[in-house]
């Protein structure tokens, strides 16, 4: 096991590096150019100055070389938008937003997609059934700005602020208001695939014999429903959730742009139209290895929790 | 089957869970460091205890708020609440602001300040020194600022900008505290009118001494504030308040104690914020929203109020176009002619006004508005056949219609830009029988960067006032100029451009704008004029004394307004 362990960890970082060196060769090839990122142009002397100081005059495996240096000391670089501003500094004010929008959404679309699974299955064929379809459909296939803009224009106002987010000092019940439409909106999609499969898993499990067994052995049906169903049919859910609230967490920045959210994900959108090379490139790396380290928990979790997956490695 | 008191139950569980987690799991993980924000933001205009609060809207998020590096209307607007420039527009007339008074020497090259006794909201003095300190660091290369060649005009400004020069030798001087002397190359009469910039508000030397040259701006706390507001907090990606300067020179006249500028980039978010009270002003607004709220309007329930915003649209010819077609004078003119403006506005745009001149309204020479001065150069041509002159013009490059596929550089793929550059495309294809390809560039900066490294044919841009002089507008064609798009070049503009810095006589130099703008336009038509910028705003019928400046200055100026 600690051999898998080990192995996974390795994956990880070879994989991290790819990523890294590919957004690092792929940002530069783009066009555009921070420094004539304005609607006025540089003179010229002052935009060669600039490109020595950043280091933009070298040759770009030069440059590659240099980044990874910095890397392994643990430093990301600095903002050229706004010189000063590290990447960890970015990344430490703009990732509690991100997070606690993306995990809120994540656990809202969780309780109110496996709701609805489960009483679409247990209700099959009836109206209960379509109407839990007819949501999901439309969870899945209408964008969540749609949904954003739909709940700023029917709930917002004076209880839900049109824009805005958790500032010091909120209490509870204000912290409440201000992340209530934005959450909804991030979390419908995900509430949509979670009924989806949370449906079809429910509908799986009490075609078992032994759900037929626990009836003939006398159990009542909400002991069936608590005892055998939910926890039987919860399972292959995992495996979605995981690599979902990675991306949930790390992939709002629609929602964060309508909302007026300081979250991390847009500020990695502006940074790509302002070509931040130093932020582009944090901001990336985070991103990638959030969702790495996501998949790699889960596979790790699967084979600890699972005997059959356990027996294949040892194999 | 199941019983269904199992499934109520579990469903009002389940919907307590969710209550019980938004209310509950919110932690202290998402608060941002600053304070009070949203909470000002819902108190409205009045809050509770009687302090006046105002909330006006961020477009875009600034990443900087250094005044030197201030170079965009967002940046300005916040800049110019919380920075003393040397004078302040009011109604469209000079008042004092950092000067309490100037004058200028006999040949017009030395213009003196006396500063006002003005205090930073910390308590500490402003000096001559520190609005000397800003003014070399716009021409400091480290720095980079995108206006510095605004300001090449003063002595020694563009050698120090383009390292050729020393710093010491620039033409900016503080004989002492009070007294702040500019040096100009020439004798320029509209000098005083670019002393309401940005770039042009006092910083300290000791707040931007060694690496902090460079990273000052970059956060609310190490600033020093000598407008009439200071940023209380200001949170990235969201919205910066601003706190009244007790300290400020002109403070008793600062009635408002709060301005929320709050982000809010969608223009539908916007609009909503407007109707429900969260937002004192909508600017800019477009004519179907203008239409829907008529009846607001006319019930007295806003305010509606249009003006000239200084800013012209048009159709950017590449001279040097490397197929050889828009490098004829001939064909560029066809194709601004070919441009049917009135339907443009009217079906696409929706909103300002056509435009047959480069100078848009709004903009002075001296004491008159050029554009009701000088009759639009293009309009005496209004009635020349474009095909016509595009037939001439083909034979003069010796090709056929047949050979010609033009392409036109969409900024970018917004559905707003598309419906434009779809508008311009079939009047082409229509009118010369010609085939007209769109290509979109990825996004703003690449298209900015295609276009001023000359790798385009016809493009859609525009530009807007620096300052209040028709040459904010005309020195951007001038020969070689790193702001001129379109690679325009005639000595005979140059001439008449770099005559017109100088004129003191101010019905002369308008003769002279008036024949490089007929030259630019008509003659050899470098560009085809699509439209000025009017805007339309609407205001909380409560906010009185406000200002709205198109040209230097802050958008909208709060320095006076109050909430009746």
């Amino acid at each position: 096991m600690v051999k898998y362990i080990l192995k996974k960890l390795l994956y990880m970082i070879v994989t991290l590096w790819i990523i890294m060196t590919a957004t690092f060769f792929m940002m530069n090839m783009i066009p555009g150019d921070p420094m004539q990122n304005g609607t006025k142009v540089l003179p010229e002397a002052v935009a060669k100055n600039l490109e020595k100081k950043w280091g933009l005059d070298k040759p770009i495996t030069e440059r590659y070389v240099r980044y990874i240096k910095n890397f392994l000391k643990g430093d990301l670089g600095e903002s050229y938008t706004t010189p000063g501003l590290t990447a960890n500094e970015v990344i430490a004010s703009r990732l509690p937003a991100s997070l606690r929008l993306g995990l809120q959404a994540v656990i809202v679309g969780l309780v109110l997609g496996l709701l609805i699974g489960i009483l679409a299955a247990l209700r099959r064929n009836t109206w209960v059934d379509f109407l839990a379809i007819f949501l999901a459909i439309v969870g899945v296939s209408v964008p969540s700005f749609v949904f954003a803009a739909l709940l700023q224009k029917s709930l917002g106002g004076s209880f839900f602020p049109i824009v805005g987010w958790i500032t010091k000092g909120m209490g509870l019940p204000e912290q409440f208001r201000v992340t209530a439409l934005p959450t909804l909106s991030a979390a419908i999609g995900g509430m949509a695939t979670y009924s989806r499969f949370m449906r079809s898993s429910v509908l799986d499990v009490l075609s078992n014999d032994y759900i037929l067994t626990a009836r003939a052995k006398g159990l009542s049906e909400g002991e069936i429903l608590r005892r055998h169903v939910l926890r039987n049919s919860i399972t292959p859910i995992i495996s979605i959730v995981a690599p979902q609230v990675a991306g949930i967490v790390t992939g709002s920045f629609v929602i964060e742009r309508i909302f007026s959210i300081p979250g991390l994900g847009r500020y990695y959108v502006d940074s790509v139209n302002g070509r931040d090379y130093p932020m582009i490139m944090a901001t990336t790396i985070f991103f990638s290895a959030i969702f790495i380290v996501s998949i790699v928990v889960m596979d790790i979790l699967y084979a600890l929790v699972d005997p059959r997956v356990r027996r294949n490695l040892i194999k | 089957m199941f019983q269904r008191r199992y499934l109520k139950k579990a469903a009002a569980c389940i919907l307590s869970c969710i209550m019980a987690f938004s209310m509950a799991a919110c932690g202290g993980s998402g608060e941002s460091k600053e304070n009070g924000a949203s909470a000002s933001q819902q108190e409205g205009k009045e809050s509770g205890d009687g302090k006046q609060v105002v909330n006006i809207s961020m477009t875009t998020d600034p990443d900087i708020l250094d005044p030197t590096r201030s170079d965009d209307a967002q940046k300005n607007q916040i800049t110019l609440e919380v920075q003393e420039t040397l004078i302040r527009m009011k109604d469209g007339k000079i008042t004092p602001g950092g000067a309490k008074s100037w004058e200028t020497s006999e040949d017009g090259l030395v213009w003196t300040f006396h500063l006002q006794d003005n205090k930073y909201s910390d308590g500490t003095p402003v000096k001559a020194d520190d609005y000397v300190n800003c003014m070399l660091r716009t021409f400091d290369p480290e720095v980079g600022c995108h206006n510095a060649g605004m300001f090449y005009c003063i002595e020694g400004g563009e050698a120090y900008n383009t390292g050729k020069g020393k710093r010491e030798d620039v033409g900016i001087k503080a004989p002492d505290d009070q007294t702040l002397e500019i040096h100009l190359n020439e004798a320029l009469p509209y000098f005083l009118l670019m002393a309401n910039c940005a770039n042009l508000t006092p910083v300290p030397a000791d707040k931007t001494t060694g690496e902090d040259n460079l990273t000052y701006g970059s956060n609310a706390e190490g600033m020093m504030y000598s407008g009439p507001f200071a940023i209380e907090s200001w949170t990235r990606g969201s919205q910066i308040v601003l706190k009244k300067n007790e300290n400020y020179w002109d403070a008793e006249n600062v009635k408002l104690d709060t301005v929320n500028l709050i982000l809010a980039q969608e223009e539908n978010t916007r609009q909503q914020m407007f109707e429900e009270g969260n937002l004192d002003m909508l600017t800019g607004i477009n004519s179907e929203y203008h239409k829907k709220m008529q009846d607001k309007i006319d019930a007295k329930e806003v305010v509606f109020e249009e003006n000239a915003n200084p800013s012209s649209s048009y159709i950017c010819f590449n001279n040097n176009d490397p197929d050889g077609i828009f490098s004829n004078a001939k064909i560029r003119k066809a194709f601004s002619l070919a441009i049917d403006r009135e339907s443009f506005l009217k079906n696409v745009q929706k909103k300002n006004k056509p435009a047959y001149g480069l100078v848009p309204y709004g903009i002075n020479n001296e004491e008159s508005m050029y554009r009701e001065e000088v009759e639009d150069p293009l309009l005496k041509s209004k009635d020349e056949d474009p095909v016509a002159l595009f037939e001439e013009g083909l034979k003069e490059i010796g090709k056929t219609r047949d050979e010609i596929t033009v392409t036109f550089l969409q900024s970018n793929a917004n559905n707003d830009t598309k419906l434009n550059s779809e508008f311009f495309q079939r009047q082409w294809q229509e009118k010369f029988g010609i085939t007209v390809k769109i290509d979109t560039a990825a996004d703003n900066s690449t298209f900015n960067n295609t276009v001023s490294k000359g790798m385009y044919q016809i493009c859609n841009t525009g530009w807007g006032a620096d300052y209040n002089d028709p040459m904010t507008f005309m020195q951007c064609y001038l020969s070689g100029d790193g702001n001129n798009p379109a690679f325009f070049s005639n000595s005979e503009y140059d001439k008449l451009v770099n005559e017109a810095k100088s004129e003191q006589d101010m019905k002369t130099r308008q003769e002279k704008f008036a024949k490089a703008e007929d030259i630019l336009i008509n003659e050899d038509a470098g560009v085809a004029p699509l439209s000025y910028s009017f805007q339309k705003n609407l205001i909380n019928k409560n906010l009185k004394d406000y200002g709205i400046n198109g040209s230097g200055g802050p958008l909208i100026e709060l320095k006076n307004a109050y909430m009746e």
